[in-house]
């Protein structure tokens, strides 16, 4: 009765439709909502290689936040939690539970994170590396605190075991909340695009440059890859691209003086794409098809290949197709390496061991390491590497990052390398000589500066090209220090080289909002309607009592 | 909040303004006409108050939370502006009809909700997130209505002194209060800053018993409003 009345439905007086209707189409044209909490999350690396999908097409989800200690049901909620306490158990369990999507809180100090969190991690990491992921995965980025917050908050109201029917849970309805996630596109679409302009990059630069001598390639891989993409910073992973430039800028000087110049050519490359995830593509394209560049030529005279990659631990692993027979290059590199490391201040007993792995040439993804595509092309060489195996998870992980890596070792295997090829290129015969000493030798602080800014910009292949500061500043750095230098853009051929495509969409605007349950909406209605009821029955009243005394009035 | 929260909201608002106008005595009269009346004066009330807060307080800064004494005790002052578009709506009625104070203290509580709650509740229904602040907004329109129309009758009384020559005096301490309290409460707010929730239950004090006295007047005087 009083809401017919209310809302002006009583039929003899109807002067309060006009507003009713404006009411109604205001009520329709009720725009879309806006949170208060603008957050940054980044996707699961999303793509496809050879013919398999990785990572989840599903990029806007609209879920509610829930952690590992909740008692509900879990069913199509977004679960948050933070990276030490993930593992490759709990995930299983997880998505048996049915959830709708993860959030991974990556930690602020990776170095304060214990060897079996991080162990944990790196198995379910490899594991979000495969193609067949249930769920969308994201990945709360570190700097942001604010994501602390909301996974405090999200467990603070989580802790009520409350019966839905008792006062305590009445109370906790009233004062807790929800906690409501919705990931919004940047570019305003449904489902993430193809990046169309992927860019495979060759910068390659060389010293000496005299036809008749025999060259020495050394190469690094710039970009890396990981999880989570826009958060792959690879501080172990560029350390072989810091030693590379290192070495290059040393050697441009002994180069510059033609007294000190050596019968050998010294051939630098830097690759993008070049790395395993990508099946060594733009190396292949270099060693292989070299036409493009001023400098191919070097490539004919090849004597021997280095390919550098982690460099930081202390041990060096040097891996090679067939072990080095004695009194080959490859032998006298190893033994004069291990020899110029022993040097070294941090510690003596570090060595090099060496590693074989034979390459399958029929195989088509099959191949672990760079040198094996030098090998392909019968250019004998070795990858230099503190990792045993290809692909230790931690390189490929976003956990690669500042901390519980020694720049010493960086250092030190870096001056061995480069007293190691200065042995060699100027011939010596003797052991114990060591030429790069005082300023002819490794600048340290150098070799830091150029550690800490590549180590500055995450590098996955989908957000580096050409226009990049990075690689522009790469490509000065190399371009100074050799004597010919040039850069080729790659083209992926898919009939050769397997198809490559990457998504979009790599970083999402994330809004989180404190909801109240269902119930709650319920009970505040039930509350609305008895308050009105009560207010509209009083005027009610009023209005009879005036009557009555008017009625009164008449009377006497 | 979601549309529902806008919905609520908006009842809690709105519906007593039109409960006033259906359940009580003023459903016996036409009162779209007088409501649209008191609404324009209501505006060229408001739109005179901004253009003098616009000529002597030009650095008057709304966004401001600190508590600066002269702007707010200026900010309160022109609050006469409004009990004088009262009184002139009062006038513009009067020996008309009956139930005047209820028809302008109604219509002007609506058009101050209109135009003071209604983007508020608005925004707070566009947000996903859940916020009390906004339900308490809802009341506290409520509580202002309770106390508009208090006010209204207090300028009625003032406006027919001659009939009620010894209440005007109580009227007018009466409607000082009215005037001054948002500083009071502004102060409590900005200084000790405290929840919404509490300064809602303050105005909700101050405004029965503002109302208390208004209705001592009234029963106090025998004569038909």
């Amino acid at each position: 009765m009083i809401l017919d009345i209310s809302l002006g439905l009583e039929s003899e007086r109807s002067t309060a439709l006009p507003f009713v209707w404006l009411a109604i189409v205001f009520l329709l044209a009720l725009p879309q909502t806006v949170s208060l909490k603008e957050l940054t999350l980044y996707r699961l690396a999303h793509y496809e290689a050879l013919g398999s999908l990785y990572g989840s097409p599903t990029t806007l989800i609209d879920m509610e936040l829930a952690t590992v200690n909740s008692t509900t049901n879990l069913a199509r909620k977004c679960l948050i939690a933070p990276l030490e306490i993930l593992g490759i158990n709990l995930f299983t369990e997880l998505v048996e539970r049915n959830i709708g999507a993860m959030v991974v809180m990556i930690p602020d100090e990776l170095s304060k994170l214990g060897i079996h969190a991080r162990d944990r991690w790196l198995e379910l990491e490899t594991q979000l590396l495969t193609p067949d992921v249930p769920i969308p995965v994201y990945f709360a980025p570190s700097e942001q605190h604010q994501w602390r917050q909301v996974y405090e908050g999200v467990k603070a109201n989580e802790l009520i075991h409350a019966s839905p029917f008792s006062f305590g849970y009445l109370r906790f309805v009233s004062t807790q909340y929800n906690h409501a996630l919705r990931t919004v596109s940047t570019q305003g679409v449904q489902s993430p695009a193809l990046l169309k302009n992927v860019t495979l990059l060759n910068l390659q630069g060389s010293l000496g440059g005299e036809n008749k001598n025999p060259t020495i390639t050394l190469s690094a891989n710039i970009d890396t890859f990981c999880s989570s993409p826009l958060q792959c910073y690879g501080y172990r992973a560029c350390g072989g691209v810091a030693s590379l430039l290192a070495i290059a800028s040393l050697f441009s000087r002994l180069y510059a003086d033609e007294q000190s110049r050596p019968d050998y050519n010294i051939l630098f490359l830097l690759t993008l794409g070049g790395g395993s995830n990508l099946n060594f593509i733009s190396l292949k394209k270099a060693i292989e098809s070299p036409e493009k560049l001023k400098t191919s030529y070097l490539h004919v005279h090849s004597k021997f290949s280095i390919s550098l990659d982690d460099l930081g631990g202390e041990r060096l692993y040097a891996h090679f197709v067939k072990t080095p027979n004695e009194g080959t290059f490859g032998a006298s590199f190893v033994n004069r390496l291990e020899a110029n490391m022993k040097i070294g201040v941090v510690s003596e007993d570090r060595e090099v061991s060496v590693v074989t792995r034979k390459v399958n040439k029929l195989s088509f993804d099959n191949q672990a390491w760079p040198h094996e595509q030098f090998y392909l092309s019968r250019v004998v060489g070795t990858t230099l590497s503190s990792n045993s195996e290809a692909d230790s998870p931690l390189s490929h992980s976003v956990l690669d990052r500042e901390g519980g890596y020694s720049e010493d070792y960086l250092y030190e295997n870096t001056q061995a390398i480069a007293e190691t090829l200065a042995q060699i290129i100027f011939n010596s015969k003797q052991d114990n000589i060591t030429y790069l000493k005082g300023t002819h030798s490794i600048d340290r602080s150098y070799l830091k500066a150029i550690h800490k800014f590549i180590y500055k910009y995450p590098r996955p292949i989908q957000a580096l090209g050409s226009h990049n500061v990075l690689i522009k500043t790469l490509k000065d750095w190399l371009s100074a220090a050799s004597t010919e230098f040039d850069f080729a853009k790659i083209e992926i051929n898919t009939r050769e080289d397997g198809s490559y495509e990457f998504y979009d969409e790599l970083q999402l605007i994330t809004e989180v909002s404190k909801v109240k349950p269902p119930i709650f909406d319920l009970m505040l209605f039930l509350v609305v309607l008895l308050y009105l009821g009560v207010i509209g029955g009083c005027m009610y009243w009023v209005r009879e009592w005036v009557n009555k005394r008017k009625r009164k009035e008449k009377y006497n | 909040m979601t549309f529902f929260y806008f919905v609520s909201s908006g009842a809690v608002t709105f519906a007593p303004c039109l409960f006033l106008w259906r359940l009580t005595p003023l459903a016996d009269s036409p009162f779209l006409y007088r409501f649209l009346t008191v609404g324009a004066i209501y505006i060229i009330t408001q739109f005179s108050k901004f253009l003098l807060i616009a000529t002597f307080f030009p650095e008057y800064d709304i966004l401001t939370h600190n508590f600066v004494f002269i702007q707010e005790f200026f900010k309160c002052t022109m609050y006469i502006v409004e009990l004088i578009g009262m009184e002139i709506a009062l006038l513009y009625f009067s020996h008309k009809f009956d139930y005047r104070v209820l028809t302008v203290g109604s219509s002007w509580a609506t058009c101050q909700a209109i135009a003071s709650k209604l983007l508020p509740l608005w925004f707070g229904g566009r947000s996903y997130e859940f916020s009390w602040d906004v339900i308490v907004l809802a009341l506290r329109s409520n509580v202002e209505l309770v106390l508009m129309l208090s006010t209204v009758y207090l300028i009625f009384i003032i406006i027919n002194s001659k009939r009620y020559a010894n209440q005007s005096l109580y009227s007018i301490s009466l409607l000082f209060l009215i005037t001054y309290y948002p500083l009071l409460i502004s102060y409590i707010g900005i200084i000790k800053s405290v929840s919404q929730l509490m300064l809602l239950i303050a105005e909700f004090l101050f405004s029965t018993s503002v109302a208390a006295g208004t209705y001592l007047l009234y029963s106090r005087s025998l004569i038909k409003v």
